[in-house]
């Protein structure tokens, strides 16, 4: 029990889920929308922008309607309050110098450094921001398809895919994820219906 | 007939603290700064009206400070741990834990 408590009040803000799904949606409507190239194109950019804008507000007063306010802890000392800076720091840093080594030592394609880029982002989102081990489930396809490659003519159409899919996918699971770690929504919700 | 072994002293327990429901509240509040009173409605599972009565004795035992605020049209209650608070849970936790080792030896 007190793991669960704890890990509801600690985890709040990282499992709101429904701001990446929104983020994953209009990823999926942005491709297509970019591949018009038409005058037209820049305002449904920007209309869709606006959308994310208006869907991000409805959210934010959803959750705190159902779900309820937490503030962040505040740790005292200098080392304990920036300890999650460092993190990212010490995973970033050396991620993207790595990268950008590799690109100029051994002249890699495009493809490969998409790829691994996109696995890293998730791999990142695991290690950094405490995110469950499924987003570890979606880095690996990205690093599969780095290495392995992909089929002939289909350029980056697969990880232009796969990357809105695999937003959508992890906020839902962090959002059903949140939910079930406060039994007080579920009981209620159940009572309300 | 060997008689049975002296079991070692039984740790203090604090009481305010290791009501259940009181215990849930606190448990929360050490995961966060702090958490309205929904948050704790619903991580808890507590009905408003125990969850009322149990802040209200945390306040008391000086645990848990709490703060009305308004927010929109209405008004948010939302409460913390003390520094003593803070301390207490967590010995709490510590003397649970050396109570489970003390059992599982």
């Amino acid at each position: 029990m007190p793991d669960r408590l704890r890990y509801a009040a600690s985890r709040f803000r990282t499992l709101q889920g429904l701001y990446q799904v929104t983020v994953g949606v209009m990823m999926l409507f942005m491709i297509p929308a970019l591949n018009l190239n038409n005058a037209w194109t820049i305002w449904l950019i920007l209309l869709l922008f606006i959308l994310l804008g208006i869907a991000s507000w409805r959210i934010r007063i959803y959750h705190e309607r159902r779900f309820g306010h937490v503030e962040g802890r505040t740790r005292p000392g200098f080392w304990a309050s920036g300890q999650p800076l460092i993190r990212r720091w010490l995973f970033w840093f050396p991620a993207i110098l790595v990268c950008v080594i590799s690109v100029k030592v051994f002249n890699l394609s495009i493809s490969i450094i998409v790829g691994s880029s996109l696995g890293l982002l998730f791999v990142g989102l695991f290690v950094t921001e405490n995110r469950p081990w499924y987003y570890l489930l979606f880095a690996l396809p990205f690093f599969v398809l780095a290495v392995l490659g992909r089929p002939p003519h289909c350029g980056l159409l697969i990880e232009v895919w796969l990357m809105p899919v695999a937003f959508i996918v992890t906020g839902i699971l962090d959002h059903l994820l949140l939910v079930r770690s406060l039994p007080g929504v579920r009981s209620n919700g159940a009572a309300s219906s | 007939m060997a008689l049975p072994r002296p079991s070692p002293k039984f740790p203090e327990i604090d009481r305010v603290i290791h009501e259940p429901a009181r215990l849930a509240i606190l448990t929360v509040l050490s995961g966060c700064g702090a958490a309205d009173f929904l948050f704790l409605e619903n991580a808890t599972g507590l009905s408003r009206g125990n969850l009322s009565v149990q802040l209200t004795r945390l306040e008391q035992a000086g645990l848990v400070r709490i703060r009305k605020e308004i927010f929109g049209k209405k008004t948010r209650t939302t409460a913390s741990l003390t520094t003593q608070g803070a301390r207490d849970i967590a010995e709490y936790w510590k003397t649970m834990d050396k109570l489970r080792e003390a059992h599982s030896v």
